[in-house]
């Protein structure tokens, strides 16, 4: 690592005028990224500023109007251990809880794991099925971005430099959606996922036929990234077993992985397909044990 | 670029100059001489590194020593000093569970070469700390990101069973 220089801002309006001003500015949060990406000389800032005192990033609450909002800061460790989270969107704590493991958990916030954009991380398949929206803000203003258009290229967003990510944001139609988040790792808990694949369905009154679906792919291509077609095949329609074999055909023939040491393309595919399949079943079976439990 | 941080490391105020890019751990390692908290990946995955900072653990390999200033770090080292100290933050670990831990850990064989040691302890103290009565599902899941090439596991998991058994019989029986 080289030395920077350290700057500790004490308001997001200080942090926004240091972004404006400074090039070559490292925003730090957890630093569990960061120092990892510095020690491999892929990160080289002259200046950190720390974002520990800027308390616009913080805070992790539901508004009046049912929107989850997650500030920047919040560490993967509170969305595990919000008990009302886990209420209301259960899917949140139980994905965060993959990440790595306690010491990353601790500090990691989950502004940086989206701003790092390394497309196998856990969180963003699944706030894509869940509709989060980011907030960055700048001197210039506001810009609100579906997490969609937020992902650009492999670590790379559409974050600009003068711009800081202030809160993710969740609707409040995302307590009422089914959602799950699978990661295949065929070694230990430590490793990065080979694939992610997040699915969300809001069932009709029927349980049966799903209104609106959502299916997104981590870990196979460039970005994290949402298969709007699969998406369509699945909606209005009841799930039979060859209509999800068609869905996971399509994911296959879609995403785009690379070889590394996490599998070859190939294999990457294979399993994109047999998790997206497995995603969709287990949420298919946990309609139909809610079903059973309350009959109409 | 050097910068003046100010801490407490188990127990004892150290108000040192380091530069802006020095880890945490070499801090402790080389400035205050506490070898006990190791290194081997340097990307927070093996848990060799793990110290108690304010309440929690982290991987001192992964923090830049100017980010612990202000903060309570407790290493491998500290359960003497914790024990005999009068007064520490809320955060701090508690000494007679630390000291439950340690003796687990011996009585059940959690260790062989004992490098992983140091980080296995600290771990188990954070999850005792947090959920003094962990399922071996939980254990395993907490305890998963600090690696062991000896043991296969068992005796670890064994080891922090047994230090939750006795903490929850003391209570018991006040």
């Amino acid at each position: 690592m080289q030395p920077f220089k350290l700057i500790r801002p004490q308001s997001l309006h200080e942090l926004l005028t240091l972004l404006a001003e400074e090039e070559d500015l490292l925003l730090w949060g957890g630093g569990t990224s960061s120092t990892i990406l510095m020690k491999q000389n892929l990160l080289l800032p002259t200046t950190v500023a720390a974002l520990k005192g800027v308390r616009e990033l913080y805070g992790l609450e539901r508004l009046p109007d049912g929107t989850v909002r997650i500030g920047a800061m919040t560490t993967l460790r509170e969305l595990e251990h919000a008990a009302w989270l886990a209420d209301l969107v259960p899917s949140v704590g139980a994905t965060a809880t993959l990440v790595g493991n306690v010491r990353v958990r601790n500090v990691a916030t989950l502004g940086g794991h989206l701003v790092h954009a390394d497309p196998a991380q856990d969180l963003p398949p699944l706030l894509l099925v869940l509709g989060a929206q980011v907030r960055l803000r700048s001197l210039r203003g506001e810009r609100v971005l579906d997490l969609d258009e937020f992902f650009v290229d492999l670590m790379e967003t559409a974050i600009q430099p003068d711009e800081v990510l202030v809160d993710v944001t969740l609707p409040a139609a995302a307590s009422e959606l089914r959602a799950r988040y699978v990661k295949f790792r065929p070694q230990s808990q430590e490793d990065y996922g080979v694939v992610g694949v997040a699915a969300s369905v809001a069932w009709e009154a029927d349980g049966r036929t799903a209104r609106t679906v959502k299916l997104a792919v981590g870990g196979a291509g460039p970005t994290a990234r949402r298969f709007r077609e699969a998406e369509e095949r699945l909606q209005g329609r009841e799930w039979t077993p060859a209509l999800l074999a068609e869905v996971a055909e399509w994911v296959r023939s879609q995403v785009e992985p690379w070889d590394d040491a996490r599998g070859s393309a190939s294999y990457k595919r294979e399993m994109a397909a047999v998790w997206a399949r497995r995603v969709l079943a287990s949420l298919q079976q946990q309609a139909e044990t809610t079903r059973k439990e309350t009959p109409a | 670029m050097a910068e003046r941080i100010e801490l407490t490391v188990n127990g004892q105020r150290v108000s040192e100059t380091v530069e802006t890019h020095e880890l945490l751990l070499d801090f402790l390692r080389r400035h205050l001489g506490l070898t006990g908290t190791k290194e081997a990946c340097s990307i927070g995955v093996c848990g060799l590194c793990t110290v108690w900072m304010d309440g929690r653990t982290v991987s001192a390999c992964l923090l830049p020593a100017v980010f612990a200033d202000g903060a309570e770090i407790y290493t491998v080292e500290g359960l003497a000093a914790r024990q005999n100290q009068a007064s520490a933050a809320a955060t701090a670990p508690d000494p007679r569970l630390w000291e439950i831990v340690q003796e687990s850990f011996v009585e059940c064989e959690g260790l062989q070469c004992g490098i992983c040691t140091p980080g296995q302890v600290m771990s188990a103290l954070s999850l005792l700390s947090e959920n003094p009565q962990p399922t071996e599902a939980e254990i395993r899941h907490h305890m998963a990101g600090n690696l062991c090439r000896c043991t296969g596991y068992q005796s670890i998991v064994r080891a922090v069973q047994r230090a939750a058994e006795r903490w929850r019989a003391e209570h018991a029986t006040v």
